[in-house]
């Protein structure tokens, strides 16, 4: 590559990677700022109270969670957590917890930004919501859901009394100013912690752009198998907060299949680097295992379905 | 990294991210980067990066990881080396989109790209949701309009002999003769990630004169050839004109 060359592909990648990282900050930044309202005035229980106890109806109900508690896949982890310590069914938790960081507002609203009313927009929604309430349902089939959760202090049963006073965030006499200032903070944190992984992923997406000739991608990218699984995996390498992954997912359109496509779009706020290591953190080996496999599996088979049976 | 230093860092970063957002607005240049009905987003983003910047100042008393464990020496707490890394991270990847785009010249998508992601010879005709694009007067298409004509209309042939004059920037080809050049546009959804060229071929004897990324008006009439296979259209020009680059360096379909 001669230097004039050289220069025009920097050139080309720091269009790129701006152009994915400016209009996707400023949708982070609507939800980390979702993120801060719902840490500072939502208490658990509050959420709890609106759940059926029927494990199957709490899953379809947990799926739908979202669309009142806009989170992306890392808010989300604690606070499904907190929801099941305060008496939340398990299938719900679940499906609440993989569906959220597709099935809300802001996400919903980024996807339809990228794609508009196309296929993807309306296979993203629907795969997401239908994987998540199904691996919710498997999860109620457990006698004791609490026994999933890697922490077990007798405090955090859903019974303690204690709990109460631990999960009431707000303090009593906070000033309404003191409350925003909280509220920011609380944004500007979760916006740094995701953000850098927008930067990471817009940094491989305007590079392979710039360096990677279209002929070549093509040829990854077209095959119906293949296509999906180079996909996924790129989903959980890139790690790519669901907010803002339908603008690195358009980089692929038109290389890539539309199934590896939603592939990546369903399956990456699932699981990827930063929410398997947090779900590590909250639920015991096995259930970990169930929160990735169920949603591979279910995913791989949708996406290549789609590939070989419709002309998307 | 201690928090107090962090939190300076996060007033900083956000507030350049706000000016940053708000100047390429105001220079229009943000056009180079999205599509021009994203632009209220980023407004709202500015405003929302200055609402962050206070959360950071609000935060800049915060109790560190180091003072919760006052009995653990500096460098000794793992918990504290862990938080002092983790910030360091943060940091410095959140400075990498500053560092680039105050360092680096807003420039358009050109020439350049088009090499790493070939022609779009297939324009989508359903992205403008609007067949009747088609219809506009000659004088008056655009590249894109062009590209749609001969690839959509009833009956591609009754394009050529109609007058063209189209707007674009010089793009050579390996592919087509030293006569001839492409004259180019991008045309984005969303933002220069789905950036897709779409381009005209140019009959001009004086082509090797013409540099890459020049815009220039090219005056002539239609006619059709082929590139990959796919119908492109050839414009026989009667004049090549260097002009300034439009507002909107892309289209949008």
């Amino acid at each position: 590559m001669s230097l004039p060359e050289l220069s025009e592909a920097l050139s080309s990648f720091a269009t790129v990677f701006l152009g994915i990282f400016v209009e996707a900050a400023a949708f982070l930044m609507l939800g980390a700022l979702a993120s801060g309202l719902i840490e500072v005035f939502l208490r658990p229980n509050d959420m709890a109270r609106l759940v059926p106890r029927h494990p199957i109806l709490a899953a379809g109900i947990g799926g739908l969670l979202g669309l009142v508690f806009p989170v992306c896949e890392c808010g989300v982890v604690p606070l499904a957590r907190r929801l099941v310590r305060k008496g939340m069914p398990m299938s719900a938790a679940v499906a609440f917890l993989l569906a959220a960081p597709v099935f809300n507002p802001i996400v919903i609203a980024s996807t339809l930004a990228a794609f508009g009313l196309t296929p993807v927009f309306f296979g993203r929604v629907a795969l997401s919501l239908g994987i998540a309430v199904t691996t919710g349902a498997v999860f109620a089939a457990s006698k004791d859901p609490l026994a999933l959760l890697r922490i077990q202090e007798p405090a955090l049963r859903p019974t303690g009394a204690s709990l109460a006073a631990a999960f009431i965030l707000e303090a009593p006499t906070e000033t309404a100013l003191a409350k925003a200032g909280r509220v920011l903070r609380v944004a500007v944190d979760e916006f740094f912690d995701m953000g850098r992984f927008l930067v990471l992923g817009a940094f491989l997406a305007g590079l392979m752009q710039a360096f990677i000739p279209s002929t070549v991608v093509l040829a990854i990218g077209g095959g119906p198998v293949t296509s999906v699984l180079v996909m996924i995996l790129l989903a959980v390498l890139l790690s790519v907060c669901s907010t803002v992954d339908a603008f690195i997912a358009l980089a692929f359109a038109g290389s890539f299949t539309t199934g590896s496509l939603l592939a990546f779009l369903v399956f990456g706020p699932m699981v990827d680097i930063k929410s398997t290591l947090m779900y590590a953190g909250v639920f015991k080996r096995k259930a970990v295992a169930y929160l990735i496999l169920l949603p591979l599996l279910m995913t791989i088979l949708a996406a290549v379905f789609i590939n070989l049976n419709t002309t998307w | 990294m201690n928090l107090r230093l962090y939190r300076w860092l996060q007033l900083g970063l956000m507030v350049s991210l706000g000016a940053y957002f708000a100047a390429r607005l105001l220079s229009g240049t943000i056009y180079y980067y999205i599509n021009e009905r994203f632009a209220a987003l980023i407004a709202a983003g500015a405003v929302v990066a200055f609402g962050l910047a206070y959360g950071a100042w609000a935060g800049r008393r915060d109790p560190d990881v180091a003072d919760l464990d006052p009995d653990l020496p500096p460098g000794l707490d793992p918990a504290e080396t862990r938080a002092r890394r983790s910030r360091l991270w943060r940091a410095g990847m959140m400075s990498v989109p500053l560092v680039l785009g105050l360092g680096l010249p807003a420039r358009p998508l050109g020439a350049g790209a088009i090499e790493t992601r070939g022609l779009n010879a297939n324009a989508p005709l359903s992205a403008s949701g609007d067949a009747q694009r088609l219809e506009i007067a000659p004088e008056q298409r655009s590249i894109l309009d062009w590209v749609r004509a001969v690839n959509y209309a009833d009956d591609p042939d009754a394009v050529r002999g109609l007058p063209a004059d189209v707007i674009g920037f010089v793009y050579h080809d390996q592919q087509l003769g030293a006569d001839r050049f492409m004259v180019a546009r991008f045309m984005v959804t969303c933002c220069a990630a789905d950036a897709a060229a779409v381009a005209a071929a140019v009959i001009w004897p004086d082509s090797v004169d013409l540099v890459d990324n020049t815009w220039v008006r090219v005056r002539g009439t239609i006619d059709i050839t082929e590139y990959a296979g796919r119908p492109l259209p050839l414009i026989d020009a009667v004049s090549v004109e260097p002009t300034s680059e439009p507002e909107h360096p892309y289209m949008y379909p």
